[in-house]
């Protein structure tokens, strides 16, 4: 009798799982998500807090080398922009795009690699393969999972994703940048012609599907070329890490929201 | 019985949403919970727990398959149950080893569960699993796990004693 009670429990969890994936039970269990979400993203911004904190505490004096650099970078590439803004580049066509603002709510590590989950989800007009930013212009990464009110996002430094990706000096050096294990970016198949070179901006070309052209994605850092090869390939610095990213925007083509 | 069944669902929520701002990326506070209550013999409160703590993880975590979590934590529990009667006798010397340990091993069978699952019915893959830095993130997120634990416990009993003193006891 005490064994029969004892496999009550066990047989209702495999038949909650069951009844999950073969009826629409899983609406009703993803209302839940909602709520917990609501009250997790608290939890969410306070440890964001804390890390924001302790960089702070305790790397004072690189972060304010790192800003004097940045502001040098800053400089330099305002300066870029004004000379290009002159020049006759041929115009290029923009994506039609819905820009919809998101909150990073979670971010989880499994295995070497991390997965971002935003507040929004395909109520909100998120189509997956849709492209994310920070609201600065800096290429997140992309939407791999929608649901009803969250969905999922895969960084660029994981090592399972790859984009189109070009040199905000010359558009005509197309490359495709990887992920590397969750931590850094390789900028892959340069042409052993292709005029690159360190301090170089990485950013998101126009034969990636569903991304915006020119969303930052990193800095070259360093060039690899054996004499003989056909290709080149740089070490991309990302512009942000992934702990510091609250607010994104979510770039959902126009012809999918309202599907 | 109900609790554990709070504890285990706001220790949810701090390794799920909170994990990720510390050092390795994990937090395993769900899981000190139930070798708590594993240790202290108490069965059923256990199994409510592990239960509870994976279908929460299995709501939250949309990377994949329903039932993952729930399945792992299900055979955790019947693991944690075997062994609470064996944890119930190790001296305190020993204890702290023993968690760091126990933390670490179950940290090691989530992801091997997490691998299995979306291996063999789709989702998120996690490649470089058996890989140095994968074991170093395990290993700091057991140790912070099992800091913040013990910090939790003695700010807990600390302010226990503060409301007793203050509210409780008149000189």
């Amino acid at each position: 009798m005490l064994k029969k009670k004892n496999l009550i429990a066990p047989v209702a969890l495999i038949a909650l799982i069951v009844l999950y994936h073969a009826t629409p039970l899983s609406e009703p269990i993803q209302w839940f998500r909602v709520p917990l979400i609501k009250a997790g993203s608290p939890v969410y911004r306070a440890a964001r807090a804390i890390r924001q904190w302790e960089n702070g505490f305790f790397h004072a004096r690189a972060l304010a080398q790192r800003v004097t650099l940045l502001e040098q970078s800053v400089s330099e590439l305002t300066y870029a922009l004004a000379g290009a803004s002159g020049s006759a580049d041929p115009p290029q066509e923009e994506l039609a795009a819905v820009t919809i603002p998101a909150n990073v709510v979670a971010q989880n590590a499994a295995g070497s690699e991390r997965t971002l989950l935003l507040d929004r989800g395909t109520e909100d007009g998120i189509a997956k393969g849709a492209a994310v930013a920070t609201p600065q212009g800096v290429f997140v990464g992309k939407i791999i999972s929608v649901f009803t009110h969250t969905s999922l996002v895969r960084p660029l430094t994981s090592s399972e994703s790859a984009v189109a990706a070009q040199t905000s000096r010359d558009s005509r050096v197309q490359a495709v940048v990887r992920g590397q294990r969750g931590l850094s970016l390789a900028m892959e198949l340069i042409p052993q012609d292709a005029a690159i070179r360190e301090g170089d901006v990485a950013v998101s070309s126009l034969l990636e599907e569903n991304t915006p052209v020119g969303l930052l994605i990193g800095t070259v850092a360093t060039i690899a070329y054996d004499e003989g090869d056909l290709f080149k390939e740089a070490a991309l610095a990302p512009f942000i890490s992934l702990g510091d990213i609250g607010e994104v925007m979510v770039f959902s083509p126009v012809s999918r929201v309202g599907e | 019985m109900i609790r554990a069944f709070f504890a285990v669902i706001l220790a949810g929520i701090v390794d799920f949403f909170g994990g990720s701002a510390f050092p390795g990326g994990r937090l395993y506070f769900g899981f000190v919970l139930m070798f708590v209550l594993a240790r202290q013999r108490n069965t059923s409160a256990t199994f409510g727990a592990c239960a509870s703590y994976g279908l929460l993880l299995d709501i939250l975590h949309p990377a994949f398959p329903f039932g993952t979590f729930t399945l792992a934590h299900a055979v955790l529990a019947a693991v944690l149950t075997g062994a609470g009667a064996r944890s119930a006798g190790i001296d305190s010397k020993r204890l702290y080893a023993a968690a760091f340990f126990a933390v670490f091993a179950y940290a090691l069978f989530l992801e091997l569960s997490l691998q299995a699952a979306s291996g063999l019915f789709g989702g998120l893959r996690t490649p470089h699993i058996f890989s140095a830095g994968f074991f170093r993130a395990l290993a700091i997120s057991s140790a912070t796990t099992l800091l913040g634990a013990f910090a939790a416990a003695y700010a807990f009993h600390a302010l226990q004693g503060f409301v007793r003193r203050r509210f409780f006891i008149r000189s």
